[in-house]
């Protein structure tokens, strides 16, 4: 624990942020046995220079180098906070590296809630059917605005969440029954259903056809909603067997 | 020359970019097959496809690892096979939908790509398991940069594996409306809407939605089709 150096060692911001833009690829080398632990490790390398033995850095990367999964937006507030703790162990505080352990156990699950229904299932999903909706009515609009409304919640997450992360440290735990923060996750639904309303009014009024064949979009949609999971395929078989009721209409209505 | 060279940087980009580099969602449905109908010069035929793919791909969300279809670079194989179907027609605004079988032959050829590099993701995931001897070792002796190298590799595979989706997505593609050329000319709207409406209920369970998010919903549509039916 760099006993006897003399010195203390501190995180500096260009760390946090390398740390930030490490998380990028947080899951580029994404394995089943250690999930997102490769990137992860390697994501916090530039921490590395916390450490001044070759044997504390070895068991730097060794503890980080394990299973680790979560929402990968998410991972940056958990890199702040770990951040903090390695700066904390590396200055020779007791009992900090068994915290490190205990810290990314306690925080992965709950952010990976928060992220998958705020960033995958609002962010993500409603707002690139949303943007959907917009693209069948403003053309292009629609997947530029879907880029940059999610990029600025993505990235604020990613990389500003490394240094939000750091900053409130321990508190973390506690910040995350943050009223805003719950109320985020609450807003998934209904923007889902928002998304979904933009796109088919978006594809009725965009799509041409004679009046009668608006009604097939709602009867589609319930057969959609209906058909048992086993048949699904990610909506792939499904829509293949849409493809197919569709151009058999497309052959016999006149 | 240009655009072949530029459809293949961007289908190695949204390979990169499902999982491993960014995820700055250009891989979207809607993103990839729009910028791929950009380079082949028709934008309104690649959103069209990119809109009813988005319907379909966009409730499939990558949670804790689960597999998923590698929607981005067939979404681009899709925007560049419904420009190509114009034929050096003008682009129309704001979107445009090919006729139905050259439609469900282009949406086709999509969700059978996306499908198969799902399954070539998988494969990877569980190869890239035997390399966890080497980070071991890496860690071992503090090597961050052996790390780095993995990852590269990683990232390198997945951009790899988006390039031969969508080449797969145009070679299907391109066998599909070889058939559909021998088919009348008929109104794509059948095709959308059945897809699009689809892909409405199927996103809506996928997402698993309240029910009073499904009542909104089930209203929009109704009354969308009525005032269709209507005007």
């Amino acid at each position: 624990m760099n006993r006897g150096s003399g010195r203390e060692v501190a995180v500096r911001s260009r760390d946090l942020l390398r740390v930030g833009l490490g998380l990028l690829f947080l899951q580029a080398f994404f394995n089943v046995e250690r999930r997102q632990g490769v990137g992860w490790a390697a994501a916090l390398a530039p921490l590395v220079r916390l450490w001044s033995s070759r044997e504390d850095r070895a068991a730097f990367l060794a503890r980080h180098a394990v299973p680790f999964n979560t929402n990968p937006a998410m991972a940056g507030p958990i890199a702040g906070v770990i951040a903090r703790l390695e700066e904390r162990a590396a200055n020779g505080e007791a009992g900090m590296v068994d915290r490190v352990h205990r810290m990314k156990s306690t925080l992965v699950g709950p952010l990976a809630g928060i992220g998958d229904a705020f960033l995958w299932k609002a962010l993500r999903a409603g707002g690139g059917l949303f943007a959907a909706g917009v693209a069948a009515a403003a053309g292009a609009v629609g997947p530029l605005l879907f880029l940059v409304l999610y990029n600025a919640g993505h990235l604020a997450v990613r990389i500003g969440g490394v240094f939000w992360g750091y900053r409130h440290g321990d508190e973390i735990p506690r910040l995350l029954r943050n009223r805003a923060i719950l109320l985020a996750v609450r807003l998934a639904d209904p923007l889902v259903a928002v998304g979904l309303a933009a796109v088919a009014v978006g594809v009725l009024r965009s799509s041409g056809g004679p009046a009668g064949a608006a009604i097939l979009l709602p009867a589609a949609a319930v057969a959609g909603y209906f058909l048992p999971d086993r048949f699904r395929g990610h909506g792939s078989v499904g829509s293949i067997a849409a493809i197919m009721v569709g151009l058999l209409l497309a052959e016999i209505v006149p | 020359m240009t655009e072949g060279l530029l459809l293949i940087g961007l289908a190695a980009w949204a390979g990169a970019d499902m999982t491993a580099a960014g995820q700055f969602m250009i891989s979207q449905p809607l993103v990839a097959a729009w910028l791929a109908g950009l380079i082949v010069g028709q934008p309104a035929l690649g959103l069209g496809v990119g809109i009813l793919l988005q319907v379909v791909w966009g409730g499939v969300l990558p949670l804790g690892g689960t597999t998923f279809p590698f929607s981005g670079p067939a979404s681009a194989a899709a925007g560049a096979l419904a420009g190509w179907t114009a034929n050096g027609a003008p682009d129309a605004w704001p979107i445009a939908f090919p006729s139905a079988w050259d439609l469900g032959a282009v949406l086709g050829a999509a969700l059978l790509a996306g499908e198969a590099g799902g399954r070539a993701v998988v494969f990877l995931r569980r190869r890239r398991s035997l390399a966890m001897g080497a980070v071991d070792a890496a860690a071992g002796r503090g090597a961050a940069a052996a790390l780095f190298r993995l990852n590269a590799r990683g990232a390198g595979e997945d951009a790899l594996l988006g390039v031969v989706i969508a080449a797969l997505g145009v070679l299907l593609g391109r066998l599909l409306l070889l058939g559909a050329e021998a088919r009348p000319a008929l109104d794509g709207a059948w095709v959308a809407l059945a897809v699009a409406g689809f892909g409405v209920g199927g996103s809506l369970r996928a997402l698993g939605a309240s029910r009073g998010a499904g009542a909104l919903l089930a209203v929009s549509l109704l009354a969308a089709a009525a005032w269709r039916l209507l005007a």
